[in-house]
Order: C-alpha cells, then sequence, then structure tokens
C-alpha cells in the first residue's frame, strides 16, 4: 500500500474517532448515545494504530518524519473539521496558539537526532 | 448581564472537575506511552506491554470525552494533545536520559507558548454578545 494512501486512512479515522467522541458527549447527554460514541470512536481510533503502525515500517530511516507526517494531519484536520461542526468560536490569538502547538510538535520531533545527518 | 455568586461557584466547581479530569488523562495516557515504548524495545513483552497499553489507552478516551463534555471541542483537543506532549517529553527525557537538541527544546517551548495561548480566555464581542463561557476552560 503506497504511503498517501495510508496517511489518508490514518488521518480519516483519527479525525472520525475524534468526531465520535465528541457526538457522544454533546447534546441531550444521554447514556445511550455517550456509549455509542465511546465505542464507535474506539472501534475506529484502535484499529489505525496498523496504518500508523504501516507508515512507520514504509518510513524506516524517518520514523521522526512518519510520527509529524501522520500525528499533524490528524491533529489539523480534526481541528478544522471539529470548529465546523460544532460551531467552535475561537478568537485568533488562541487558534494562533493552536498552529504553534501543531507546529512546535513537528520541530520537536523533527529535530530529533535521527533526523539529522 | 450581573454574574453572581452561585455562577462563580458553579464555574469554579466545573473548572475544578474539568482539570481533574484533564490531569487524570495526562496520567492514564502517559502510562499507556510507557507501555508502548517499553513493547517496542522489549520484544519478548511486545504483546503484553501492546495489550495492557491498550487498556490504559481506551481508558484515557473515557476521561478525554469528559473533558470534551465541558469544554469548548477545540480547546479540549490541543490541552489534551499538547499536554499529553509535554508530559512525555519531559518523563522520557527524566526516565529514559534521553538527550534533546537545541532544535527539540525550541519545539517543546512553542507547544508550550502554543499551548498558554490556546487557553486565554479572552472574551470577543459578537453581534450576540461576549462567546459562549464553554470557549474557555
Amino acid at each position: 500500500m503506497n504511503l498517501i494512501l495510508l496517511l489518508i486512512l490514518f488521518w480519516s479515522m483519527q479525525i472520525f474517532a475524534n468526531v465520535a467522541f465528541k457526538w457522544g458527549t454533546d447534546g441531550t447527554g444521554s447514556r445511550r448515545r455517550w456509549w455509542t460514541g465511546f465505542v464507535v470512536g474506539n472501534a475506529v481510533g484502535a484499529p489505525s494504530i496498523y496504518f500508523l503502525m504501516k507508515i512507520y515500517g514504509l518510513m524506516p530511516a524517518n520514523s521522526n518524519l512518519a510520527a509529524v507526517l501522520a500525528g499533524s494531519g490528524g491533529f489539523i484536520g480534526s481541528q478544522l473539521l471539529l470548529a465546523r461542526l460544532f460551531h467552535s468560536r475561537l478568537t485568533l490569538l488562541q487558534w494562533c496558539g493552536i498552529a504553534l502547538v501543531a507546529t512546535g510538535s513537528a520541530v520537536a520531533t523533527l529535530g530529533g537526532p535521527t533526523a539529522t545527518p | 448581564m450581573e454574574i453572581t455568586q452561585q455562577d462563580r461557584s458553579a464555574r469554579r466547581r466545573r473548572v475544578g472537575i474539568t482539570s481533574a479530569l484533564l490531569a487524570g488523562n495526562y496520567a492514564v495516557w502517559l502510562v499507556a506511552n510507557f507501555c508502548f515504548k517499553e513493547g517496542g524495545t522489549n520484544t519478548a513483552h511486545g504483546l503484553f506491554y501492546f495489550v495492557v497499553g491498550n487498556i490504559f489507552g481506551i481508558t484515557s478516551t473515557i476521561l478525554l470525552m469528559g473533558v470534551y463534555a465541558r469544554m469548548n471541542i477545540n480547546l479540549a483537543m490541543v490541552l489534551a494533545t499538547s499536554g499529553t506532549f509535554l508530559l512525555q517529553q519531559g518523563t522520557f527525557w527524566w526516565v529514559y536520559h534521553t538527550r534533546l537538541t537545541g532544535l527539540q527544546v525550541a519545539g517543546i517551548a512553542m507547544v508550550g507558548i502554543g499551548t498558554v495561548l490556546a487557553s486565554l480566555k479572552i472574551e470577543r464581542e459578537t453581534p450576540q454578545g461576549a462567546v459562549p463561557r464553554e470557549t474557555a476552560l
């Protein structure tokens, strides 16, 4: 399986799991809705680790880059979709903070000893 | 609109519960990460650590859902993600004596500053009034 397909699969599953977790806690507070969100979120989120391991397998020489590609796509995709679905209203400064967290994670992961020649 | 004493104490209670759920999520997810790390390096017990790590990982989602229920979803996600990232980096550095490069330290600092910025409670006026309270913790 090629890298792009694996990344898309992993990102989609991570984003779906996060939406399911939030959906389960949103609105009426019914127990049945909570359990549905919890089970569906974990049923989709947990197997996504299989694709993450495949991504690491395709990039054995640069696991740091693999971690950034996999992690940042899921994080940014979830942030954007969740903001749209749940009508999130954050200030510009707060969005800058979220962007700084994503960038900082990438810098910290790529700046590791294995990424340097 | 006037904020009553009852509103303040309800808010304090909500902040306390949310903070406790976040702290619990950090702790449980940290244990899961230790298991995954040990499972990766100690292949003889790989399956054991994988199973135990996933039990802790799934447990952490219960706490995470508790946070999601009480906060703005984008803030909840960034606090959960950055908090576990910072805690994991710090703990792995301390336990496994990992050597961090200057760039890694800079990246970790950026995550810390980003988390503080994202958590700042700044009321934004809109045509309907101030932003809903759930925007901030």
